[in-house]
């Protein structure tokens, strides 16, 4: 038997209000290291959302608002731009390709995205990879629609399923009823917004909104699908357009071109300077979050001094066997470290734990209901070190009982006073 | 006689608890002889304690030596006076000796937690469990039927025998006690008092008990009185 075994038996028997030291510390390490684990693939999801996108343009707000509606389809635009402004640019020589994104519509919650078969070509994500297809191919058709993977997953959807696209943002009003596409192709999953989004051509949002407009619904008149087939259908609008562009070094003129537009007030961002700016207005809550997570470990920590010093009172008797035979004072405070580590190492442990539980059995459901892709389920390096230092610092907070039942047991002498 | 032949020698010790606090014990001249049985009496507040205190290397008199069994302990320092503790003293207290959470034979065993002179002594009588056994034995605590039960199964008599047994294994050489019967009935005392004499004479092992109860002289080689010995106290029948 060793003073580590002494310890712990002393703990065992003292296990309910161990018990309670340790989950308020299990507790306080989820949230240290749950918020930080959010935090990261939060931002690692993001980054990877776009790649190779030199540009995105707009209708003039804020660039992160921009950002947000386009890429992360979060939010909505407050106005879009004209078909015939990007037409102009798109013939611009330092352009070399141009992505046109139309958003506003919805199926069943998902996003309908009208773009263009540059969509499939140039839109990339992560470090620079392509969308690729689990099965079938680029819309070609009218009514033809690709869609996403956690789309196809979610709603059982497969190569020749009918789809209706609702106007608007659902809400069952307008169902387009007469007018069913057909799925195409199934993309691979990205783990980015794309999974989530149904992908249509602009002609075909187009002709959604003729047939369905305010004219043609108070005359009654629907076109068939065919009759919609022979119509020129030109967008006239559209939410805003990727840039990708021959040569970087043109960026910063195209942007100020861009955004000096006689036509209509326009803006275009460098996805990368958006994205840091996004963090920056992110990093204020994140710090809050920190700093509450931060209280809760230090209020933790001292629950657990509170009981190991109100348990050295009626703990004399066990402190003066210890002296008796042969502990030093030192010894005595050392016992009061380790139970404070034992304590510490234990909630930690179960906290990092639990974590890594939550994120395994979480993750699916995490990335379908709030787009957030989680990445490690097993602890990261960098998480290890910071269990490290909690215990660390528990061990640290175990000084001061120590202290305390070191002055006492001298103060005590062998027998205790009566 | 040579002083390694005497468990304690202790010439012209003073010793006060604080250093501007009143003088607790005045002892010109006190020795001991290795493998006797000594009784200390003497009335609440005499210094019995403190005294104790002093034998056990847990605190060093203000002035003065004190050897014990040939160690001159005002020249250790803190920690290698417990070290000597460990290793040379088994202290017995007047109750709770033992620590609850651990069973009566790991509590006879604890004595060799923190001293391997001990562990290594009781290795010669077969280990140190085998010498927890022998020991709970001959103070009549069967080790198969005791060995494994919770402390808070026993009499407070039979707890003293078990802190007797952790006192002696590992062959100390000086066991002390204070008070150790004054929680007994007087069955159980006597019964106590039969047992640790002679299990120290057995092992050769320099016992000292002290006492406010004069009776317990019978079982005893000497008796020192505390008021002969402890001239910090005032004269007897004289009020304090
Ligand atoms: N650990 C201690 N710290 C300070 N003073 C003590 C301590 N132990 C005993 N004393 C004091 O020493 C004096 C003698 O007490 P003590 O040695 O306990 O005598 P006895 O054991 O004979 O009753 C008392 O005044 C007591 O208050
Ligand atoms: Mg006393």
């Amino acid at each position: 038997m060793n003073i580590w075994h002494l310890t712990l038996r002393s703990l065992w028997s003292r296990r309910w209000t161990a018990l309670l030291s340790v989950l308020s510390i299990t507790i306080s390490v989820c949230l240290v290291i749950g918020v930080d684990r959010l935090r990261n693939d939060a931002r690692s999801s993001f980054a990877n959302t776009i790649s190779n996108t030199d540009l995105i343009v707009g209708a003039r707000t804020g660039a992160v608002p921009l950002l947000l509606y386009s890429v992360f389809r979060i939010g909505n635009a407050t106005n879009n731009i004209g078909w015939k402004s990007h037409q102009d640019f798109a013939k611009d020589p330092r352009i070399a390709w141009t992505v046109p994104l139309a958003l506003g519509d919805s199926h069943v919650g998902y996003k309908v995205l009208g773009t263009t078969e540059n969509y499939f070509r140039f839109y990339k994500y992560a470090d620079g990879r392509a969308l690729t297809f689990q099965s079938g191919r680029p819309f070609e058709d009218l009514f033809d629609v690709v869609i996403g993977a956690d789309v196809a997953h979610a709603l059982k959807y497969r190569i020749g399923s009918n789809v209706v696209i609702e106007h608007g943002l659902g809400g069952g009003i307008n169902k387009h009823d007469a007018l069913p596409f057909t799925v195409v192709g199934v993309l691979a999953p990205t783990g980015t917004p794309v999974d989530r989004t149904l992908h249509i051509s602009l002609r075909a949002l187009d002709a959604i909104h003729i047939d369905f407009g305010p004219t043609r619904r108070a005359q009654g008149k629907r076109l068939d699908a065919d009759a919609l087939r022979a119509l020129d259908l030109q967008p006239r609008t559209i939410t805003a357009y990727l840039v990708g562009l021959k040569t970087k070094t043109s960026i910063f003129s195209l942007q100020r071109d861009i955004n000096n537009y006689r036509g209509e007030p326009l803006m275009a961002i460098l996805p990368g300077i958006a994205m840091h700016e996004l963090w920056s207005t992110v990093s204020v809550a994140e710090t809050a979050l920190r700093a509450v997570s931060v209280c809760v470990l230090i209020s933790a920590f001292l629950g657990m001094m509170t009981m190991l010093l109100a348990g050295l009172n009626e703990r004399r008797r066990e402190m003066a066997v210890l002296r008796a035979i042969g502990a030093s004072p030192r010894h005595i405070g050392l016992l009061m470290v380790m139970e404070a580590s034992a304590l510490v190492t234990l909630g930690a442990l179960l906290g990092l734990a639990a974590v890594t539980l939550a994120y395994a059995l979480l993750a699916d459901w995490i990335g379908a209901t709030y787009g957030l892709f989680l990445s490690s389920v097993l602890p990261t390096q960098y998480e290890l070190i910071q269990i490290g230092a909690i215990i660390g610092a528990g061990a640290a907070v175990g000084l001061v009982p120590a202290i305390r039942a070191t002055r006492q047991s001298l103060a005590d002498g062998l027998i205790g006073r009566a | 006689m040579t002083s390694s032949a005497l468990a304690i020698r202790i010439t012209d010790l003073t010793f006060s608890w604080e250093p501007q606090g009143p003088v607790i014990l005045s002892i010109e001249n006190l020795t001991v002889k290795a493998g006797t049985q000594t009784l200390i009496t003497g009335p609440s507040g005499s210094g019995k304690t403190s005294l104790l205190n002093i034998l056990s290397g847990v605190t060093v008199p203000t002035t003065g030596s004190v050897e014990i069994l040939g160690q001159e302990m005002t020249a250790l320092n803190a920690q290698a006076r417990d070290k000597f503790r460990a290793d040379r003293v088994g202290v017995i207290f007047q109750m709770f000796n033992l620590l609850p959470y651990l069973s009566i034979l790991e509590n006879v065993m604890l004595s060799c937690m923190f001293s391997s002179e001990r562990r290594t002594a009781a290795l010669d009588g077969g280990g140190v469990e085998a010498q927890a056994r022998y020991f709970l034995d001959a103070l009549q605590l069967s080790p198969s039927e005791f060995g494994g039960r919770p402390v808070n199964t026993l009499s407070i008599g039979q707890q003293q025998r078990v802190a007797v047994a952790r006192a002696l294994i590992g062959n100390p050489g000086l066991v002390i006690a204070d008070e150790p019967t004054s929680a007994l009935d007087a069955r159980n005392r006597e019964m106590f008092l039969n047992l640790i004499s002679k299990v120290c004479k057995e092992n050769n092992t320099t016992l000292i008990v002290v006492s406010h109860d004069e009776a317990l002289f019978k079982h005893f080689d000497h008796r020192i009185d505390m008021e002969t010995l402890n001239s910090a106290l005032p004269m007897k029948g004289m009020p304090a």
